[in-house]
């Protein structure tokens, strides 16, 4: 239970962050809902946006005339609620996350999955293994800081780019988030 | 009910503004024309126009942009001045957003039907906690739908 809070809590603020323009060095992401549902899957947080900066005057033109127009998305899930984390529901989460993508005409999906604990050895293994080009995974602990991402550069882009690494590294030191 | 609202500071400035400088203007042409221009009254009295055009900036700001949302468990009212700018009961929307515009100012969005008619709250031109409002917004929709579909066990709680 206080495990969970502490994921909740760190969702909390991964989106504050996200709010603040954190993710805009990829994507200019413009809209955060909570307790979003993918058929069986209720993600915790998605947000929506593009991969062109909206900006004002010369920062728009720029946007405007180099970087592509691609509608994306992050999903993030707390995969410590219902019981132990298992493979069955990594696919269940992939596939579901993939399912978006095709139904929303998505360039490609960022998903966060947060546990608390060792990060299952399986799931690492098919995190680091995963190579869809439209799905960047990211799989981390907020109890032992533990983080792995898919080798595609969507994944790589997670830990970096979204805040997300030093955020784990903080709530592992028990550190506020 | 509860009151959201905060006093926007760049656009009470940009109200006030015009009047500082013609009641400084005003002042100015009284002290020249009453013989005191050259009294060491002149800048005590010259000060006088801050106060003055700012009472009026404010006035006509309450009067136009000062925007409040007022709500309770029920529902909620956004007024932008004098004006009733949206209403609405919580009952009646479905789904509820962060929303960034252009200018990454973050408001509330609340939906009748997911990515259909929206109304938004501009929650970035008040003193609200935007995650924790937004979460009580989320509560009462679940609410409301709850009491929609189960009014007895809703009730019952």
């Amino acid at each position: 239970m206080v495990q969970n809070t502490a994921v909740e809590s760190l969702i909390d603020s991964f989106e504050r962050g996200l709010i603040n323009g954190r993710a805009r060095w990829v994507a200019d992401l413009s809209e955060f809902i909570r307790r979003f549902r993918i058929r069986e899957t209720t993600f915790d947080l998605y947000a929506k946006g593009r991969t062109r900066n909206r900006g004002m005057l010369i920062s728009r033109f720029f946007a405007w005339s180099v970087l592509p127009d691609y509608n994306v998305a992050l999903l993030c899930v707390n995969g410590g609620r219902g019981g132990a984390f298992s493979m069955d529901r990594m696919r269940s989460l992939t596939a579901d996350a993939l399912s978006f993508v095709e139904r929303d005409g998505l360039q490609w999906v960022w998903l966060v999955i947060l546990l608390t604990g060792p990060l299952p050895s399986a799931v690492v293994a098919f995190v680091e293994r995963y190579e869809r080009k439209e799905l960047g995974v990211a799989v981390a602990s907020v109890t032992t800081g533990q983080t792995s991402t898919s080798s595609n550069k969507i994944g790589t882009s997670i830990p970096g780019h979204l805040g997300l690494g030093k955020l784990i590294e903080r709530a592992s030191h028990g550190e506020a988030v | 009910m509860e009151k959201l609202s905060k006093l926007q500071l760049p656009i009470l400035v940009s109200y006030s503004s015009p009047f500082v400088l013609l009641s400084a203007l005003g002042i100015n042409t009284w002290l020249v024309s009453s013989g005191l221009s050259a009294s060491p009254l002149r800048l005590i009295l010259l000060s006088a126009s801050f106060p003055l055009g700012l009472a009026i900036g404010r006035t006509i700001y309450l009067r136009r942009s000062h925007v409040e949302i007022l709500f309770d468990n029920d529902a909620f009212y956004v007024f932008k001045g004098k004006r009733d700018k949206s209403h609405g009961q919580w009952k009646n929307y479905k789904m509820v957003s962060i929303i960034l515009d252009q200018f990454g100012r973050a408001d509330l969005r609340l939906y009748k039907s997911p990515g259909g008619e929206h109304t938004d709250l501009p929650l970035s031109k008040t003193n609200a906690r935007l995650q924790e409002f937004r979460d009580y917004v989320q509560k009462r929709l679940l609410l409301a739908k709850a009491e929609v579909s189960s009014p007895q066990a809703v009730e019952a709680s």
